[in-house]
């Protein structure tokens, strides 16, 4: 009990101060939904592989928005964390769609990382989003995260799976 | 019992009935709508069903659902009764499961208890244009791996009163 209120603290977030915001759309799913998740035991080898895979994450925010002025102001709150976190860069993907960065935490081995933070800007397609952050913790498996990240990030599949 | 786990306990119990404070305060409030849905609404499809289901069944003792709905002249109320759950809901002791927020639109979902044994589901749902609702299912160490199991073969009584006048309050919200 005396621990509670310390797990909360760390399950928040830098980024959760967009969530309250009006022009952002947000999605946010913790640890024990996909605890829950991986209970509700289905059949298959894409149900094993999609439990495998959601088992051990801690936490999954998404934070989207078509107000320029808040896409700056994500971008601004992406420099001050990686700052002051270990973050390493994966990757940076500029095209005519977007501007992509791919940040992540080393995990117990170079296929798994305790944290990927991604951050698209510049976005020209055709919705509006002007910026997405997409932050997951927990122990991922960089090879299967595609799945999760996918429909929220179209096209970022492919380059996570260069890897 | 040391002076200490005295004081958490009384934090404890301090702090989680709030929700049910506030349930209690909205059904007195005549904005408010407020239905309790008893657990018998719920029967089952096949009447010979194993022991294992029924058990699980048992587990679920009934739900209340509140909602607030926005009028020209209750904005304001809407905004500060929007706050109070929020803040009710930020209590460490409500594990947060899924929230969404789109366009004005916000839906929490969290619960009390432990994973396999939860004793209350909060679901909160508000809109700025349109209002907001609040369910609660209250139980006994349910099991959601089991309820999930379950909900194959549960029939919710859709004649019963509760129902139909839920089913009107959402039809509103439309």
């Amino acid at each position: 009990m005396v621990a509670a209120p310390f797990f909360a603290i760390a399950q928040s977030s830098l980024f959760d101060k967009f969530e309250d915001m009006n022009d952002v759309s947000s999605v946010i799913v913790n640890k024990e939904a996909f605890k829950m998740l991986s209970k509700f035991k289905g059949s298959g080898p894409e149900v094993k592989e999609y439990m495998d895979l959601v088992q051990n994450i801690e936490s999954f925010r998404v934070f989207t928005t078509e107000n320029s002025a808040i896409a700056s102001q994500m971008s601004v709150t992406i420099d001050s964390y990686l700052k002051s976190s270990k973050l390493t860069e994966l990757m940076r993907i500029k095209d005519k769609d977007a501007n992509v960065k791919i940040y992540i935490r080393q995990g117990k081995d170079e296929n798994h990382v305790n944290e990927l933070l991604m951050f698209v800007n510049d976005m020209k397609n055709k919705t509006n989003q002007q910026a997405v952050i997409l932050s997951l913790t927990g122990s991922i498996d960089l090879n299967k995260i595609s799945t999760l990240v996918e429909p929220h990030i179209p096209n970022s599949g492919k380059h996570l799976k260069k890897q | 019992m040391s002076l200490w786990s005295v004081v958490l306990l009384f934090i404890a119990c301090d702090l989680t009935p709030s929700l049910q404070k506030y349930i209690v305060e909205s059904k007195e409030n005549n904005e408010y709508i407020a239905i309790d849905l008893p657990a018998s609404i719920i029967s089952l499809n096949e009447t010979e069903v194993s022991e294992e289901i029924k058990a699980t069944l048992a587990t679920i003792k009934k739900m209340n659902f509140i909602a607030l709905q926005i009028t020209d002249t209750n904005k304001a109320l809407f905004e500060s009764e929007k706050q109070k759950v929020k803040t009710i809901l930020k209590n460490p002791e409500y594990k947060e499961l899924i929230k969404v927020n789109n366009n004005g639109t916000n839906i929490v979902v969290c619960y009390l208890g432990k994973e396999e044994a939860i004793n209350e589901v909060v679901i909160f749902g508000s809109d700025n244009k349109k209002g907001l609702a609040v369910v609660r299912v209250l139980g006994e160490n349910m099991n959601p791996a089991d309820i999930f199991k379950i909900s194959q073969v549960i029939n919710i009584d859709s004649n019963s009163t509760q129902v139909k006048a839920l089913k009107g309050i959402l039809g509103g919200f439309k």
